[in-house]
């Protein structure tokens, strides 16, 4: 941190602040209407000052007042020319865009309206065929498990004739292929419905980003229909890029402050861009 | 480029999509408007209560920072609009989603999560829309903005505020809202800023340099919490009367004052809802200068870590900016209080509170060089 300034204007005894305040925040009205006529009327001023002597007082002020009437006219005549695009050009792109926009949107519609369908036919499907899996699912469990069961009786039969004890181990055998047949059958029913509900996941999806897609060109098409007015906007004092004048108050330490501002902001810039 | 004037827009067909091929390729497109027509300068002050733009172009503009969205069909139609703002959204927040996305000073979306954090953010990048599109700017011109974020805003706070603005501006930059004041005003040397914004009041030391996070304190002080003594002295003194924090904080920008012999404040409030006159004046007063200490003590602690040569003129230095500084006799109150916890004080009370930081704001966009705006681009 920086000590006190030897750099102020004010530095000894006490300073009229309100009158620095005044002074300092007149420079801030850039554009201001008041501005422009009074720097008009100097202007003409030291104009007819330096060419005639003795301008009766009259006289100068019906000079100023066609001055700043000649030239509020020509601000506002000339306007158009120093747009970038003719204003009926300007109409001209909206409209198209606006139709381009128009078909773009009921594009989209039309395919979101087909997809949902799809969706809809698919959910009623798949419910459908949910139902058929685990009947035929149950049904052919049964005859499998039958067979199974069958299978296991036959290979015990004689062992189990030799050692009576044997019975106990084949319930239990039976118990376990039994279950393991199931488990195998569950497994396969749930792939099958797995595979449907990614399906209509996918379908889900691709309705969401038509959705958004449609979204967006409503707005732009809003966007386009809220130009209709075509308010050109308020064209701003400045051609170009201004920047600090060097007769600027303090003009060195305010560089200094600009550039650690903008250093600041570059930081922020690549430190954001670095997260992304 | 042909100025194709001659042809009313409503005489176009139906079938012209691309007019450059309608106009033989020497009409140039909207898209392609190129911006070499000038240069916008934008300086906006990004409040918790209001957001103030002011331009090159000699527009100034302020709007409540209140943003709505019709809650259903039926009120975006009696509404006609997608979003509301300022105090129309106020005036119809029953039938709004009604968002106030700078509240407390920061965004509220940028730390958060879920669809109110998503909204938030929403509702500020639409605010930022929104001033930038009441400046009036033109599409071929370059449009440079410098925007006051909240002194302590977190990184994601300003990524938020930069990533709205960018959808409408060629180039941007953050700075401290104090820091804009300041510099609005040239008194960037030896001076103590004061800005009492709704969410806080930020205090801040100028002296000669770019200000650092020792420069700056942050109080919670501010608009909001003045509303909300007030809120608690009425709901004290009258209990049977009948108001919102929204009724609070209108009176308060229609009579705040901290004089000891200000205007008697005079307010109807509905009691079982018969309209009420109540007399506040005491309310008011006492609500107004529970902000004071708290701004003295903070002054203080800049003051006493200052180069103790420089002190006292730093005391003499305090300007009192920010829509709270619009409160009757505030300066003159700071002033006293000053005098009778530190030994002296001057503060001084900046002309256009309410744009303040917007104009300082578009002076350091007018004095940045062109190398700065194009590297941020």
């Amino acid at each position: 941190m920086t000590t006190g300034s030897t750099s102020t204007p004010q530095g000894k005894g006490s300073p009229d602040l309100k009158a620095i305040v005044r002074k300092q925040g007149q420079k801030l009205n850039l554009v201001d209407r008041n501005n422009l006529f009074a720097s008009i009327d100097q202007a003409v001023l030291e104009a007819v000052g330096s060419h005639v002597d003795g301008v009766d007082e009259a006289l100068l002020q019906k000079i100023t007042l066609a001055a700043r009437q000649g030239i509020v006219a020509r601000l506002k005549s000339s306007s158009k020319s120093i747009r970038g695009v003719p204003q009926s050009a300007f109409l001209k792109d909206v409209m198209a865009a606006r139709r381009h926009l128009t078909k773009e949107r009921d594009k989209l519609a039309q395919e979101m309206e087909m997809m949902q369908a799809a969706l809809h036919v698919r959910r009623e499907n798949f419910a459908e065929r949910h139902q058929e899996l685990a009947r035929e699912t149950q049904e052919q469990g049964m005859v499998q498990d039958q067979a199974l069961v069958d299978q296991i009786n036959m290979i015990f039969a004689g062992l189990v004739a030799q050692n009576p004890e044997l019975a106990a181990i084949q319930d239990q055998v039976t118990s376990l292929a039994l279950l393991g047949m199931q488990q195998e059958r569950q497994k396969l029913l749930d792939s099958k419905v797995d595979e449907h509900k990614s399906q209509v996941e996918q379908f889900e999806r691709r309705i969401a980003k038509l959705s958004q897609s449609l979204e967006t060109t409503e707005g732009e098409l809003k966007r386009i229909a809220a130009m209709k007015g075509v308010d050109d906007g308020v064209a701003s004092i400045y051609r170009t890029v201004q920047g600090l004048s060097d007769g600027s108050d303090n003009a060195e330490s305010k560089r200094e402050m600009l550039a650690v501002l903008f250093e600041a902001n570059m930081e922020l810039k690549n430190q954001l861009a670095g997260s992304r | 480029m042909s100025d194709s004037s001659s042809v009313a827009p409503e005489e176009l067909g139906e079938g012209i999509v691309d007019t450059n091929t309608q106009s033989g390729g020497e009409q140039q497109t909207f898209e392609e408007v190129k911006k070499d027509q000038g240069v916008l300068y934008l300086g906006i002050d990004l409040g918790t209560s209001r957001t103030s733009v002011t331009a090159s172009n000699g527009v100034r503009e302020t709007v409540a920072s209140y943003v709505g969205y019709p809650k259903d069909v039926v009120s975006r139609k009696l509404l006609k609009r997608d979003v509301l703002f300022g105090s129309e959204a106020l005036k119809n927040r029953l039938a709004l989603d009604f968002y106030r996305p700078l509240e407390h000073g920061v965004l509220k979306s940028s730390d958060g999560d879920g669809r109110e954090a998503e909204m938030n953010q929403k509702a500020a990048a639409d605010l930022i829309g929104e001033i930038i599109r009441l400046a009036k700017p033109r599409k071929d011109e370059l449009i440079y903005a410098v925007i006051g974020a909240p002194a302590q805003a977190s990184i994601n706070n300003k990524e938020a505020i930069l990533d709205a603005a960018k959808k409408t501006v060629d180039s941007v930059m953050l700075c401290s809202e104090p820091f804009s004041v300041a510099y609005g005003l040239d008194m960037l040397d030896d001076v103590l800023v004061i800005d009492i914004g709704a969410g806080t009041t930020d205090l801040c030391r100028m002296h000669g340099t770019m200000p650092e996070d020792t420069d700056q304190i942050t109080l919670t002080h501010a608009g909001d919490y003045v509303d909300q003594q007030l809120h608690d002295l009425l709901k004290a003194s009258y209990p049977q009367a009948q108001f919102t924090i929204h009724m609070v904080k209108d009176i308060k920008e229609r009579f705040a004052s901290v004089g000891d012999f200000m205007d008697i404040v005079s307010v109807e409030l509905p009691v079982d809802g018969k309209p009420t006159t109540f007399d506040i004046t005491n309310e008011m007063r006492e609500a107004c200068r529970s902000i004071i200490p708290p701004i003295v003590e903070g002054l203080g602690k800049l003051i006493a870590t200052f180069d103790p040569e420089f002190q006292d003129r730093l005391k003499e230095r305090v300007l009192l900016a920010g829509g709270g500084s619009q409160i009757k006799g505030l300066d003159a109150a700071i002033t006293q209080y000053m005098q009778e916890a530190l030994g002296g004080g001057k503060v001084i009370r900046i002309e256009e509170p309410m744009y303040g930081g917007a104009n300082g704001a578009l002076k350091i966009a007018h004095d940045m060089p062109a190398d700065y705006w194009e590297q941020l681009k």
